[in-house]
């Protein structure tokens, strides 16, 4: 777990100039961290990717609610409107 | 409602919907004008509610309303090729919304992770993404606390971490 939080804090940008150094150093010579360090930030970019989808999925269902139930009848027509052509 | 972090799950989708009723007219309204239709309205309004939420501090901004119908507006010109005048460019939706460093996701390893794992990716998820803080994480997946959260949170990194390490074995994951 501690190569973990290293590496997040690594890749964060949060580590001191020292300890950054030091890591640079480490990821140079050491060929499973670095391997680590790489999974680490796709896992990022991946967790990312993930919590998008799952936010799109969520704004899909309010629009749908919006644009389907009677409560936004006026709302709806509002819109409506503004395609008629 | 404005006082409401639009971070909460339980305020979320009211948030959602506050900002379809008082923003979303204005961005049909403006598509409609430059040719574009209902869905188009639909598309960029969505993309615009997710840079929101995507902000670094998305409760700092003052007027989501007008916030969230001007990145859709410069959304709309963007998708139609028109060009935007300066008057339009508002520099802060711009940073934003380039984000050359950003890989492409493999599809195929977002799907396959979401199912193998899934817990964990929705637990790192509210850490990343929905920028939950631990105390918040401990309540939401009902752990003893916050430590038992945060380590959750390194266990979760290193399973999906070495999930990945093993689909890269096969290039197809990453080469798509």
């Amino acid at each position: 777990m501690n190569n973990t939080v290293l590496i997040e804090s690594y890749l964060s940008g949060k580590m001191e100039p020292g300890d950054r150094l030091l890591m640079d150093a480490r990821l140079l010579i050491d060929h499973g961290l670095r391997v680590n360090c790489e999974h680490q930030q796709q896992t990022y970019e991946l967790v990312k990717a993930y919590g998008r989808l799952c936010l799109k999925r969520e704004i899909t269902a309010v629009q749908e609610h919006i644009f389907s139930v009677g409560k936004h009848e006026s709302f709806r027509q509002k819109i409506n409107k503004l395609f008629k052509r | 409602m404005e006082t409401e972090t639009i971070r909460q799950v339980q305020t979320r989708e009211e948030q959602f919907i506050f900002l379809y009723e008082r923003a979303f007219p204005k961005t049909a309204a403006f598509v409609s004008r430059s040719g574009g239709n209902l869905e188009d309205a639909k598309d960029v309004f969505q993309d615009a509610l997710i840079l929101l939420y995507e902000k670094e501090d998305p409760e700092s901004i003052q007027d989501k309303p007008s916030y969230v119908a001007g990145i859709a507006r410069h959304l709309w010109l963007k998708k139609a090729g028109k060009k935007r005048s300066q008057a339009e460019a508002a520099s802060e939706a711009q940073s934003e919304l380039l984000e050359p460093n950003e890989r492409q996701v493999s599809k195929r390893l977002l799907r396959y992770v979401a199912v193998a794992g899934k817990k964990c990716m929705e637990l790192l998820t509210g850490v990343y993404y929905d920028k939950l803080s631990m105390k918040e994480l401990a309540s939401k997946f009902e752990f003893s606390g916050e430590r038992s959260a945060t380590a959750q949170k390194y266990k979760c990194l290193e399973k999906i971490r070495e999930v990945i390490k093993q689909r890269s074995l096969n290039k197809e994951d990453f080469y798509e």
